[in-house]
């Protein structure tokens, strides 16, 4: 942990982090406004110390509604997540347990459902089930589970095939025991190293979702919503479109060097060479 | 990150020591079963969840106020009274001739539309992804070879934020300053008779390619700058660097035909990404593509147009996909050469 901060990408990227995930925490008890509330007499106020960053069309206030969007890009950032590694890790396993014809297919099976892009994938589960946070952070896990599938598959093969694991073997433990209090272990900061990048894709991929109508539906703040609405504003006030753009930015940025310090610190083979 | 991607995507099934006239026959009739298997799945997939969606598309359509009676007529008039396999069938061996269906809101043909559509979107693809690999190989190559530089760490934090901006916001930048302060080209939209006027067609695609090209460049080079530091670091390099070779002649001469294969792999895996960005894109631009029309579509619940939308689109992935995974392994010197 202490390594982490030491590195510079960890560092910064743990910061970028925090701040967002301290404005969703705050936004759960406390926002300026009510992110919802409307009030027609205060349309497009400028930012000011009372509306930090002024208000939107129907006068609600813009950074209430940024905060709670924080909420919104974590939660299905981490849902996203949890089902890329529930479906995906299992499956690495099952790869590397079974036997080269089962697994030689289900390899090409991944490849090809790497290339089915999760935007359908979305879309036919949000035309079939309606648009929500949650269904497109699912539609983004389960795009993603094939590709951590794939990338972890190689790790564990490597750890499979250390002295430590042959030693387990010679010693009669089962394939299964051996991978799991062996192989996985020893496979882990490089499963987190992962993981941690699928986090800044899935951020990405529900500020895209959103902006597209797919993803959190109105009126729950969404940055990539956000933007959208306020598109029509490019030609009079660009400005109001800055934020939310930055705010995707930062939660993205933030566990994508997060995700870089952590394999600098966490894997021994590149802990030395200067990336 | 270059270590699992260089184990993608290699379908050497025949075994060695055949011709290799004979292994590469073998190797394209793997990937060519692979990939009619897989775009059987896929349409299966697509079919079914849009088959099985809650709600009665001929009632949709028909509107709030229809009879019962004019809802049936309407089922049948659009084949949805048959049972589903034959549905499925039918949808298959039409697709197969080319044939789509025709949307079910003005019934036109399903697959003219595509057509039109990607009329817009494949130009945009392309040319962001060609601009992109040029630039990103040079780029990347220079990064990575001199890392330890201030310019090589400023390409390595740079990438950082482009890989980092969602490209919608790129977009809308970009329009903002170019388009709507200096209105140097045109804000959004493509000219409605197409490529007629192919400078027009073009000014209107350039901020799109740009938006486009960016965040794809950022992750190229990444990538690229990557392989290139652990290529510096390999032994034959300094054997060459020994051997009085400089240290670029030695990446361009020998490091560029090194990196090529894991480039063309991880190609293979933007293709996706590419298509996403390319649907936001069109959002941002309003540029009348493929993307545009499977939103309208899903908004309108045209599910004919919609699903042969998504069989294009997955169709077309696939491959090209599939187109990338034989060159990979024509270009494989690990796969090539020795009788």
């Amino acid at each position: 942990m202490i390594a982490l901060l030491r590195n510079p990408s960890g560092l910064v990227g743990a910061v970028l982090v925090a701040v967002v995930a301290t404005a969703a925490l705050l936004s759960l008890v406390w926002t300026p406004y009510d992110p919802l509330a409307v009030d027609p007499t205060a349309g497009w106020l400028a930012p000011s110390a009372a509306h930090l960053l002024g208000t939107d069309a129907l006068g609600r206030d813009s950074f209430s509604a940024l905060l709670v969007g924080a909420q919104v890009t974590l939660g299905s950032a981490l849902l996203a997540t949890t089902v890329a590694a529930i479906l995906g890790l299992p499956l690495a396993a099952f790869i590397e347990l079974t036997p080269s014809v089962v697994s030689s297919f289900l390899q090409r099976f991944i490849d090809i459902m790497i290339a089915f892009p999760t935007l359908i994938l979305a879309v036919i589960l949000v035309t079939s089930l309606g648009s929500s946070t949650w269904t497109a952070a699912i539609a983004v896990g389960l795009g993603a589970s094939v590709v951590v599938a794939r990338t972890v598959a190689p790790e564990l093969r490597r750890a499979r095939a250390s002295d430590y694991s042959l030693l387990a073997l010679a010693a009669g433990a089962s394939s299964g025991r051996i991978m799991l209090h062996h192989v996985i272990p020893n496979a882990g900061s490089t499963i987190i190293v992962r993981l941690t990048q699928v986090l800044a894709g899935a951020a990405l991929a529900e500020a895209g979702l959103s902006y597209l109508g797919f993803g959190t539906p109105a009126p729950t703040p969404s940055w990539g919503r956000t933007l959208a609405e306020m598109q029509p504003q490019i030609m009079t006030r660009p400005e109001v479109l800055l934020a939310p753009a930055l705010c995707i930015m930062i939660v993205v940025l933030g566990f994508n060097l997060l995700g870089d310090g952590l394999r600098d610190t966490l894997d021994p083979r590149t802990r030395r060479s200067n990336r | 990150m270059a270590a699992p991607l260089t184990a993608v995507a290699t379908t050497n099934a025949a075994p060695a020591g055949l011709p290799r006239a004979q292994r590469l026959a073998g190797a394209v009739g793997q990937q060519a079963g692979v990939l009619v298997a897989s775009l059987l799945a896929a349409s299966l997939l697509i079919f079914l969840a849009l088959h099985y969606l809650p709600g009665d598309a001929a009632a949709i359509l028909a509107g709030p106020d229809a009879t019962a009676a004019q809802v049936a007529l309407l089922e049948q008039r659009l084949g949805l009274d048959r049972p589903v396999a034959v549905q499925y069938l039918d949808w298959v061996f039409g697709a197969v001739r080319g044939d789509l269906g025709t949307s079910m809101l003005d019934g036109r043909s399903v697959a003219g539309q595509i057509g039109e559509k990607l009329q817009v979107t494949v130009p945009l693809c392309v040319a962001a992804l060609v601009i992109s690999v040029l630039i990103a190989v040079p780029l990347g190559m220079i990064a990575g070879a001199r890392h330890r530089t201030w310019y090589g760490q400023a390409i390595g934090a740079l990438t950082q934020f482009g890989v980092a901006l969602p490209v919608f916001a790129v977009g809308l930048a970009l329009v903002s300053v170019v388009a709507v302060q200096w209105r140097v080209l045109p804000v959004q939209g493509f000219p409605t008779d197409r490529w007629a006027d192919p400078v027009d067609a073009l000014r209107s695609l350039i901020l799109p390619t740009i938006t486009l090209a960016i965040p794809l460049t950022a992750g190229l080079v990444r990538f690229v700058r990557s392989a290139t530091i652990d290529i510096v670091g390999e032994e034959w390099v300094r054997t060459a660097r020994a051997q009085g070779w400089s240290n670029a002649a030695v990446l361009i001469r020998q490091g560029l035909r090194n990196a090529a294969l894991p480039l063309v792999a991880i190609v293979g895996l933007e293709l996706a990404g590419l298509l996403m960005g390319s649907v936001l894109i069109e959002q941002v631009f309003s540029l009348p593509g493929i993307g545009q029309m499977l939103l309208k579509d899903v908004g309108n619940r045209d599910l004919v147009s919609v699903q042969g939308t998504l069989l294009t689109l997955t169709s077309v992935i696939m491959i090209v996909t599939i187109a990338l995974n034989i060159i990979y392994t024509l270009i494989d010197p690990r796969l090539r050469g020795s009788k």
